[in-house]
């Protein structure tokens, strides 16, 4: 059986997810300490509550350098990615009107979506604010004690603020790519680049066209390429 | 409830307390650098849990000395108990705020969270140490170190209720002599009430106090709403995701029953 797969992930994407998520987790787990004392049972996996805090920051510098060296590896991807991201329209809002119905098991008529539709680019929105939060408030977390009392507060809410929401995108990220009938197919798009054509057509039919457009043209410069795969 | 009353028109600037408080919690001496001022050192530290602050500044043409003793005021409602992620700050029988050692993982955001900037980080040994209201002399029927050794009389300790009457009194006298005297905290049951409170003989700010002895209100956000959020907004997300997981189970379960029809 043939069937059409459709590159939708090149390796820098793919390199900054799996890189910026490993160090997330490692974050996530370590601070959550001082959060949910459900997770007591986990710290001496971490060498305790100082050990925690040393796997904390060694984290952090990987969460820092994660983006940065996916930008420096591929400027143009990182910055398309971001503009995509960030430009929203008032229409795009009734997309999660919809997704909360297909999110539950309904069936939803989305607008036809792009390369990334606006559930993915408000995950990219929220996570890159929260990595600029995360830095920002950490540094002053990092040298708490040279900090005065008022900057230390704020950055306490902010370190906080970062978290939560970003937290609750990642859990039901987690969920979609993982468990969700619907979305599930698009894990593969992150672990070997290459997505079914039935659910690019489905999923992502403006950025579906416009590549379709661009392998008519056979255009060298175009980033994403339509290839088959024998199975 | 027992309280500690510290009448700085009193205080003439000996240091005694700041000598027991070593003595009794046998705290090393630290080095020190010249400010220009007669006071011992520029903040109290890890090693040092009070100290006596000079204010000299001329009135009159004359020079005075002014002083203020920094400690724990050891709140009722305290934010550094409140604050702690570890549940290391607890209150004794007695009404003492004390740290417990084992738990403490000197992550400073009691000091953070402290109206007063109370909390110090031993920052080689990450723990946290302030004054204890010599709890365990308390906990022995004693008074705290630096108010059995007060010589001018300046700290007591006893019955809180008394204490603060005798405050109201001496307020009335002190009033002559410094129009500017005021009780610090003003409200007995500022922050819960106080297990420390002060008469000073100028306002609140010239010593670097809060003019009103409160919690921040930056740490009441932080505790009161953003706290709870942390807990709220990543278990909703939770809550969805199980649902849905159902939902579409059920969902897929129903489809797969009408195939076989």
């Amino acid at each position: 059986m043939v069937s059409n797969k459709i590159f939708r992930f090149n390796k820098t994407m793919r390199f900054f997810h799996w890189s910026y998520i490993t160090f997330y987790f490692l974050l996530a787990i370590t601070g959550a300490f001082l959060y949910f004392d459900f997770l007591d049972w986990l710290r001496p996996l971490f060498g305790g509550a100082q050990g925690a805090r040393i796997v904390h920051r060694v984290a952090a510098v990987g969460l820092i350098v994660s983006p940065i060296i996916s930008f420096l590896l591929n400027p143009k991807e990182i910055w398309e990615t971001l503009k995509y991201a960030y430009s929203w329209k008032a229409s795009d809002l009734k997309f999660f009107g919809e997704f909360i119905k297909e999110f539950f098991g309904g069936h939803a008529h989305y607008e036809p979506q792009g390369k990334y539709n606006q559930g993915e680019k408000l995950n990219i929105v929220l996570q890159s604010l929260g990595w600029f939060l995360f830095i920002l408030s950490g540094i002053v977390l990092w040298r708490f004690e040279s900090f005065s009392p008022e900057v230390g507060m704020i950055a306490l809410i902010g370190h906080d603020i970062a978290f939560i929401f970003t937290l609750a995108y990642v859990i039901g990220h987690i969920y979609l790519s993982l468990f969700h009938p619907v979305t599930k197919p698009a894990l593969e798009g992150m672990l070997t680049g290459y997505v079914d054509e039935e659910y690019a057509q489905n999923h992502h039919p403006l950025w579906y066209t416009e590549i379709k457009s661009d392998k008519g043209k056979a255009k060298s410069k175009t980033k994403s390429k339509a290839v088959t795969v024998e199975k | 409830m027992n309280g500690m009353f510290i009448d700085t028109s009193l205080c003439v600037g000996c240091r005694g307390c700041m000598t027991a408080c070593k003595s009794w919690n046998e705290l090393p001496g630290e080095k020190t650098t010249f400010t220009g001022s007669l006071q011992s050192m520029p903040d109290t530290t890890s090693k040092t849990y009070t100290l006596i602050k000079f204010y000299e500044h001329e009135e009159n043409g004359r020079l005075r000395f002014d002083f203020f003793k920094q400690q724990c005021f050891h709140c009722s409602d305290a934010a550094c108990e409140k604050a702690c992620p570890e549940e290391a700050i607890y209150h004794t029988k007695e009404g003492a705020v004390v740290r417990n050692y084992d738990r403490c993982i000197g992550c400073d955001y009691c000091q953070k969270a402290c109206p007063f900037n109370i909390p110090r980080i031993d920052t080689q040994e990450k723990k946290m140490h302030k004054c204890t209201l010599c709890f365990d002399r308390l906990e022995n029927g004693e008074i705290p170190a630096c108010a059995q050794t007060c010589t001018p009389g300046a700290i007591k300790y006893g019955n809180r209720d008394e204490l603060w009457e005798l405050a109201q009194k001496r307020l009335a006298e002190v009033k002559k002599e410094y129009p500017k005297a005021n009780l610090y905290p003003s409200d007995k049951n500022a922050l819960g009430g106080t297990g420390v409170f002060y008469l000073l003989i100028n306002e609140p700010e010239f010593y670097g106090l809060p003019s009103e002895a409160k919690l921040k209100s930056t740490f009441s956000l932080w505790h009161d709403v953003v706290r709870p959020l942390g807990k709220i907004v990543p278990g909703l997300a939770l809550g969805a995701t199980v649902i849905a997981a159902v939902t579409n189970s059920v969902k897929k379960q129903r489809e797969e029953g009408h195939g076989e029809q």
